[in-house]
């Protein structure tokens, strides 16, 4: 058993090692191999293990600008006010879509307003998802006019309960919702064409909307006048087309915008703020930051005490940054920040641990565990209060990844190492 | 050195009472991304470095950045900007440069609001759990209970106090941000995990031992940590991280100041009384010797006196 709990430590520091490398090709012989070549999208769509998603500060980043006309009669109190709810609208949108990274701030230039919207650089499309938020954001139900050409008695208002973005497999990223059952005549109606659909426009773009496919198999009541909305081709072949579905869902969720914004398609590329042309240096600097701490602790304890506190680390370091990737995290200052205070209580902790008498370390396992579920409570709290809209919300985010691994590595790995006998003389005679 | 340690909790009230003041006199911070701020943007195909250079010394300016031509005004009327911008455009005139008023997302007074609450809320949450794991485990009453996790909260209390005026101070010539926000819950979450890791692992009786020292003790070994971390991280990242990182060595220094002031903090007439009563001890514990030795009765003298008679 012993042997076994040393042979899972060493192969889960070699395996995730491994799986946290960054992209690389390998050409062997006419073969070319990508490096790493795994699919974890049934656990992350987006997850990015090989290199980081670039981030704010570390990279250089894109910034749109929108302009809207000023009502000359308002007065400044009254101008500041209307840029500020437009800004909040614009907000409460990215944070609905979960775009949280997408910061948008208000601006006043004479008599335009100016709404700069800023975008990473790993967000693809940007042009189109910067079109989107900044959509007026009305919805209309009508006919298709080559199907049918009388009207849809329905309104966005006829709709009650969640907006889902979900994943259908037969007609993939598309809006479910349902309408009042008051409506259900008026659905009815609408859907009695040759194609059973009607459509929904929201500003320019359409989506065909459908009775629930539920319905139709299950014929339960309660979703007889739900309701899915399929994006037509132009979104829904774009790769980000969950990201679009999610930022119309956000539509019905604020209230539309109460003027016109006109979007420059051209982007300023604001430059990198930390560091430039030497983004590997961070990561050397990182390693060679622990391997420090590791020597230091190997100057003041024995050996036995070195190889388990650089085992623990060693697994909390793999496990940390594979969690970060298969998260698709965004390598950005504020990810730096959270991972070194996630990295100071990590070393705290083990140190404390090895502190510990041996037959209090098992307790004392279990006090890590109490805390790392507090912390994780405290991340939740701050997360929900505070960081609406905020930057720091890649620190924080860090942190409970932090958290989270070391909570694992408590329960399983740390066990496992506190049993280990290291044995640094393997040639001495048996007597 | 003594004298200084004594005078440590002192001191640090005082820096706690200067911090309020500071703040409040400050209202909050003065120069900050959660207030409109006028931000210039410079064009131009030639001498545009010169022009920013030019601008280094005009009122009101708190941030130049070169990488973008951008240079940023907070606390100045908008017209004393462009006033400003047309005096350097007499020498450059043919730089461009458009002047807008940003407007933050989040207010300063919003923000400082979230920041309490969360604050509060997270103390009550430390407070829930540890009370709960204390009383269940340890048996500890109440009265325990509120004397040694007292001075978590009041600890709390004095760094969070003592680091909202270093950052209130640090505002009068830089603008800050979130990661202010951040370097609060950096103090926060080491404080905590100190507490956490000695309070919850030991009952009452193990922690009246030695209680300041590994308090202090544990501070310091996680400053050691942070500073490698910061410092090499710095060297890595560039001059522009040092802030950001600096807020992280500052919010740990400000923790071990004050657990430090409050776990050796004693009322002078009390700190008296205790080391009266600790001489005392000392008195009464060698005094019996002595009254041994005085009144044991010598049998030999005693026969000696005897004979005389």
């Amino acid at each position: 058993m012993k042997r076994l709990k040393q042979i899972y430590i060493f192969v889960f520091i070699i395996v995730l090692g491994l799986l946290i490398l960054p992209q690389f090709n390998l050409k062997i012989g006419e073969n070319e191999f990508q490096y790493p070549n795994i699919d974890f999208s049934s656990v992350n769509s987006s997850a990015t293990l090989g290199n980081f998603s670039r981030g704010y500060d570390l990279y250089d980043s894109k910034m749109y600008t929108a302009t809207v006309n000023v009502d000359s009669t308002l007065t400044i109190e009254e101008r500041e006010r209307q840029l500020r709810d437009l800004v909040e609208v614009i907000r409460n949108r990215i944070n609905y879509s979960n775009l949280h990274d997408i910061y948008v701030n208000g601006a006043i230039e004479n008599d335009t307003y100016k709404l700069n919207l800023s975008f990473p650089d790993y967000i693809q499309e940007s042009d189109i998802i910067a079109k989107y938020l900044v959509g007026k954001g009305e919805i209309f139900f009508e006919n298709d006019p080559q199907v049918s050409q009388t009207g849809v008695a329905l309104k966005d208002t006829d709709i009650v309960g969640q907006i889902k973005s979900i994943y259908d497999e037969q007609y993939g990223n598309v809006l479910s919702f349902k309408f009042a059952n008051t409506a259900l005549t008026n659905f009815y109606f609408a859907l009695q064409n040759t194609n059973n659909y009607f459509l929904m426009r929201v500003d320019s773009t359409y989506f065909a909307v459908i009775q629930d496919p539920n319905y139709t198999n299950t014929q339960s009541l309660d979703l007889q006048t739900s309701a899915i909305a399929v994006p037509f081709a132009e979104v829904k072949l774009s790769p980000n087309v969950a990201m679009y579905t999610n930022i119309v869902r956000s539509y019905f969720l604020t209230s539309p915008l109460v003027v016109d914004v006109n979007l420059d398609p051209n982007f300023k590329t604001i430059k990198r703020d930390f560091v430039a042309d030497k983004i590997s240096y961070i990561a050397i600097f990182i390693v060679a930051a622990v391997a420090l701490l590791m020597l230091m602790y190997a100057s003041k304890k024995g050996m036995t005490k070195t190889i388990k506190f650089v085992l623990m680390l060693g697994s909390y370091m793999v496990l940390l940054t594979f969690l970060l990737k298969l998260l698709s995290a965004t390598l950005s200052v504020n990810l730096l920040l959270g991972f070194i205070l996630g990295l100071i209580i990590v070393v705290y902790a083990i140190e404390k641990l090895l502190s510990t008498e041996e037959d209090q370390q098992r307790t004392f396992l279990n006090v890590i565990n109490y805390y790392c579920i507090f912390i994780a409570l405290v991340i939740f709290t701050i997360y929900r209060f505070l960081l609406a809209g905020n930057t720091m919300t890649d620190a924080f985010g860090t942190l409970l990844a932090s958290v989270i691994s070391l909570l694992f590595l408590s329960y399983v790995n740390f066990k496992f190492i506190l049993d280990l006998e290291p044995n640094f003389k393997p040639f001495r005679k048996r007597l | 050195m003594n004298r200084l340690k004594l005078a440590l909790p002192y001191i640090t009230v005082i820096l706690f009472v200067a911090s309020l003041g500071l703040f409040v006199f400050n209202h909050g911070f003065k120069y900050d991304d959660y207030e409109n701020y006028i931000r210039v943007q410079i064009n131009g195909t030639e001498n545009v470095d010169l022009f920013i250079e030019r601008l280094r010394d005009t009122s009101g300016l708190i941030e130049l950045d070169k990488a973008n031509n951008f240079a940023y005004y907070q606390q100045v009327d908008k017209t004393v900007v462009e006033e400003n911008l047309n005096n350097v455009k007499e020498d450059y005139p043919e730089i461009e440069t458009t002047v807008e008023t940003i407007y933050p997302s989040v207010s300063k007074k919003q923000r400082i609001i979230d920041l309490a609450l969360t604050t509060t809320l997270i103390i009550v949450l430390f407070a829930a759990f540890s009370y709960v794991t204390k009383t269940r485990a340890f048996n500890w009453n109440l009265k325990e209970y509120a004397k040694y996790y007292g001075l978590y909260f009041a600890d709390n209390i004095l760094s969070l106090g003592i680091l909202a005026g270093l950052v209130s101070l640090l505002s009068l010539v830089y603008k800050i941000n979130d990661y202010v926000l951040f370097s609060f819950f950096v103090l926060v979450i080491v404080k905590t995990s100190i507490y956490w890791f000695k309070l919850l692992q030991e009952d009452i009786n193990q922690m009246k031992t030695h209680f300041v020292e590994n308090f202090v003790n544990d501070s310091r070994k996680i400053f050691v940590v942070a500073l490698i971390l910061c410092v090499l991280l710095a060297v890595g990242m560039g001059v522009r991280s040092v802030i950001p990182l600096a807020f992280i060595l500052v919010a740990i220094i400000v923790n071990f100041l004050t657990n430090y002031s409050i776990l050796t903090f004693q009322v002078p007439k009390f700190r008296r009384a205790l080391e009266h009563q600790v001489e005392n001890r000392e008195k009464t514990q060698t005094k019996p010797e002595k009254t041994e030795k005085k009144y044991v009765p010598n049998p030999k003298l005693k026969k000696k006196n005897k004979k005389k008679k």
